[in-house]
């Protein structure tokens, strides 16, 4: 089911990637605002190779959460953007306690569609600050969203963007490790976007 | 401009992998703690109070009150406690079915009331005065144990304070378990707490001892503690320590030996003739009255513990038979202690040895059963049910 997704997804955008017009040049910019929710997907212990998956109690103990970031991006080609993006993410456990999440990455985009709409599909690579209770770790993080954005103007854009997080957590003390994991988190979120 | 941005994305990379390594302070992964963690349940225990073997009955105390429930948990109101009289402490005594608890009215207090009443008839509340021929002057009451007990301090002639332990159970009234005068504890010091043994808070100190801390005013002298074990009704207490130790709680091996598990975690081979042997230091930290219980497997002793530290697992001491310097930690988060690990222990309940009732300050009440060849280690084994699924 998800390869046909898949297949879908690029004989849609290949054609358009193709053929469309590219509406941005080398250097211009974008600069958005996002804010939106988060699905605690899954968590993966390397260990015990227990496997996780949804909200709540006896998955991955998180509920639905919340999201916002700021991120500036550069066109390196017509299609292409480089750029950086930070945010804050948090989720309350089961028990009412407080996770949260600090993610700053470096993203690279593609956009297939640009102009009146943009579709960038983009991968981001870079550390987060996780903490709950008493705990924190500085962990890896990446990520692959895409975006729909449209234009109703020539600058300011509103899209919606979905995607999955990874955040691995390896853990130095040796105790910990083998409670060492994966988390994978879906965000779904709103943005606006200034681009020049 | 193509080897820049590679340059800055392996940076970043470079950077990332670094912090990566940074440590955490806690005692179980993050996402592991997320994974585990549980809904608050709305009953908030603080203490069980014990069966009624013949109608299979279990009291118990919560931050509302005190309830009895029966083998198919169904549960009954006793008593509840009042914005004005929220229940302290409380002791069921089986045998005659009645039930004694002290609160936070100031009237009960400045009139040294317990109340009590009988479960048969528990809208029939009435109240109780302690009184001594030890302790004349001055009397109040400190605290009340589950083991019949209640601690008791005063002043004699010369103005000396004056600490009692005595019964206040029906037919023994008064009774003095264990006497504290001057020589005992002397000027300076004051009542630090009475500590029991896990799951046998209920008994008589015959027949499971109990410790009585004493500890010294930091601003009139060091802060030393003075640790008596109480183990014949009526004797004078032995001293076993004077140190700057607290202590979280015991376990009495025999007629001469203790295991001493402190608050800041360590333990102790403790002798009645007061020489105190380190077994095992760790950076934990328990509080007074801690869960600590011992488990027998023929040839060691596994001291299972819950740390203070609401995300640490359970941590077991494991030491042979007669050792005296050298114990064994273990953290143990699966199998009987699979649902305690992140838990706060409040109370616990022998069903048959190694079958206990563990009662949970904001997570409900378990059944666990602990394999005693394998309590020591983290292998899964043993049982415990889902919160409030316990039998008995």
């Amino acid at each position: 089911m998800k390869k046909i997704l898949l297949l879908c997804l690029i004989a849609l955008l290949l054609p358009l990637s193709l053929f469309s017009a590219s509406f941005y040049d080398t250097g211009s910019q974008q600069f958005s605002f996002r804010i939106g929710t988060n699905v605690p997907t899954f968590l993966y212990f390397f260990d015990s190779q227990e496997f996780k998956v949804g909200p709540g109690e006896g998955n991955t103990g998180m509920k639905m959460g919340g999201y916002g970031s700021i991120s500036y991006q550069v066109f390196n080609s017509p299609k292409t953007s480089i750029g950086g993006e930070i945010g804050y993410n948090f989720n309350f456990s089961a028990e009412n306690e407080f996770f949260s999440a600090v993610p700053f990455f470096a993203k690279y985009s593609y956009f297939p569609v640009q102009g009146t709409f943009d579709l960038p599909i983009s991968v981001g690579l870079g550390g987060a600050y996780i903490k709950y209770k008493t705990g924190s770790l500085m962990a890896l993080y990446t990520n692959l969203e895409i975006s729909a954005i449209w234009y109703p103007g020539k600058n300011w854009g509103f899209g919606i963007s979905t995607g999955m997080w990874l955040i691995p957590e390896l853990n130095y003390r040796e105790e910990l490790q083998s409670d060492n994991a994966l988390g994978g988190f879906i965000p779904i979120t709103l943005s606006v976007t200034y681009r020049q | 401009m193509k080897n820049k941005t590679t340059y800055i994305l392996l940076s970043i990379l470079l950077i990332t992998l670094f912090l990566a390594s940074c440590n955490m302070d806690a005692s179980s992964g993050i996402f592991r703690q997320l994974a585990d963690s549980k809904e608050p349940l709305s009953i908030r225990y603080q203490q069980l109070l014990g069966f009624n073997t013949a109608v299979d009955r279990l009291y118990f105390r919560t931050e509302t009150g005190i309830y009895r429930v029966d083998s198919t948990r169904n549960s009954e109101t006793m008593v509840t406690s009042k914005k004005d009289s929220i229940i302290q402490a409380a002791s069921y005594v089986a045998a005659d079915k009645i039930i004694f608890y002290l609160t936070n009215n100031q009237a009960d207090a400045e009139e040294n009331k317990i109340r009590t009443f009988l479960t048969t008839t528990p809208g029939t509340i009435t109240t109780v005065t302690p009184t001594s021929t030890f302790i004349t002057s001055n009397l109040s009451i400190l605290n009340l144990y589950a083991n019949s007990t209640v601690m008791i301090s005063g002043t004699d002639g010369s103005s000396n304070k004056l600490f009692e332990l005595i019964k206040y159970y029906t037919g023994s009234f008064g009774t003095s378990v264990a006497q504290f005068d001057s020589t005992l504890v002397p000027a300076g010091y004051d009542f630090a707490g009475v500590i029991q043994q896990t799951t046998k808070e209920q008994e008589a100190v015959s027949t499971n001892p109990v410790l009585v801390s004493f500890v010294e005013s930091p601003e009139s002298g060091t802060g030393n503690f003075k640790h008596y074990l109480v183990t014949t009704e009526g004797a004078l207490p032995t001293l076993i320590g004077s140190n700057s130790i607290r202590i979280a709680s015991f376990f009495y091996h025999d007629g001469t030996t203790i295991y001493v598990l402190t608050t800041d975690g360590k333990l102790y081979h403790v002798t009645t003739a007061g020489v105190w042997t380190l077994m095992q230091t760790s950076s934990l930290t328990y509080d007074t009255n801690a869960f600590a219980y011992p488990v027998d497997d023929g040839t060691n002793y596994h001291l299972v513990t819950k740390p203070l530290d609401k995300t640490a697992p359970l941590h077991v001491f494991s030491f042979a038979y007669g050792e005296t310097t050298n114990a064994t930690p273990t953290n143990v988060s699966t199998g009987y202690a699979k649902d305690l690990s992140l838990a706060t222990i409040v109370s616990a309940q022998e069903i048959v040895a190694n079958h206990l009732l563990v009662a949970t300050y904001l997570n409900g009440m378990y059944e666990i059963t602990i394999v005693p060849s394998t309590a020591g280690s983290n292998d899964g084994s043993g049982t415990t049910t889902a919160a409030e699924k316990y039998t008995f």
